[in-house]
């Protein structure tokens, strides 16, 4: 916890993790419960927006959680030109509120860069033909990978993981980047 | 400190709000700030006069704390936050997220975490005061 441990400077300043700048309530929290009603979480998320220092970055990727709820609403309302990237498990129930979400967002027209199909287990064709059938793109499968969990908090041996390397052709496939 | 991010956020959104009202000149803002937050009004008060504008003149900043008061979502109990009773680390992550009070303060009476700060957080402007 104390790696990760923002500097203060004229506001926050981010640490950087493998070179990557890194921002969590979790740097004030700690390792303490932190039972948070939806209102709190936008205040916390608005104050954690304004008193960070990002400087000039590549992208901005806010981990978000499932669902509609109100910090996927406010990132909505303050984010100007936010693009989402929606991952759904291979559940066609899990997909029944991703579909609402979708749906939201199109209606808003914030756009959607495609949508990631995470943990799969098995074959099945559909998540990736729903995804077809609402016009968005799909980035493609990850397999569930048990090796990650055993890799949590070692960034090397995370990026040797086969969830790792398809991650990072889907990421490539998304921004356009060479691998 | 992140004063100045709080302090660039009041110089930006009274000019914002003085143009709009068609203001030549700011002479006066009163700014409420949470006692939540615990700002340092001395580097508040400082950032403030580093970072205004010719718009703002000699203008004055007035900055008043209000107390912050919290209510018990479970029991109804009412009582004043105070800093006091709390150890740096957590008194410093009150400071840059005051959300999470939730983590470090429970209700005195019936030990929840589920409480609203009624009052005391955030920083806000309460009144411009200008030429046109
Ligand atoms: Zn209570």
């Amino acid at each position: 916890m104390k790696e990760i441990k923002p500097k203060e400077e004229k506001g926050i300043v981010p640490t950087k993790v493998h070179g990557l700048k890194y921002m969590s309530i979790v740097a004030y929290s700690g390792e303490k419960t932190l039972p948070l009603r939806g209102a709190d979480v936008s205040n916390a998320l608005i104050e954690l927006f304004s008193v960070t220092i990002w400087d000039y970055l590549n992208f901005l990727i806010i981990d978000m959680p499932p669902g509609i709820s109100d910090v996927t609403l406010d990132m909505i309302r303050f984010v100007k030109n936010i693009e989402f990237l929606v991952v759904s498990t291979p559940s066609p129930l899990a997909f029944e509120t991703v579909e609402k979400l979708l749906t939201l967002l199109m209606e808003l027209k914030v756009s959607v860069i495609g949508v990631v199909e995470n943990m799969k287990m098995k074959q099945s064709p559909f998540i990736r033909q729903k995804v077809a059938e609402a016009g968005i793109p799909f980035f493609g499968e990850i397999p569930f990978d048990p090796k990650v969990e055993d890799a949590l908090g070692n960034v090397d041996l995370l990026l040797r993981t086969d969830f790792a390397k398809k991650l990072a052709e889907i990421v490539s496939k998304c921004f356009s980047l060479p691998i | 400190m992140h004063e100045w991010a709080l302090a660039e956020a009041i110089i930006s959104s009274t000019t914002q709000i003085a143009q709009k009202e068609g203001l030549k000149e700011v002479r006066e803002v009163k700014i409420k700030v949470g006692e939540l937050q615990q700002v340092e009004l001395d580097i508040l008060e400082f950032a403030l006069s580093e970072l205004k504008t010719a718009k703002f003149g000699t203008a004055q900043f007035i900055i008043e704390v209000v107390k912050a008061e919290l209510k018990c979502r479970v029991c109804g109990h009412k009582w004043f936050f105070s800093k006091n009773k709390l150890d740096a680390d957590s008194s410093e992550a009150i400071h840059f997220v005051p959300e999470t009070i939730h983590a470090y303060i429970k209700c005195p009476k019936c030990g929840s975490p589920d409480f609203e700060v009624i009052e005391g957080r955030g920083i806000w402007i309460e009144s411009i005061k200008g030429v046109k």
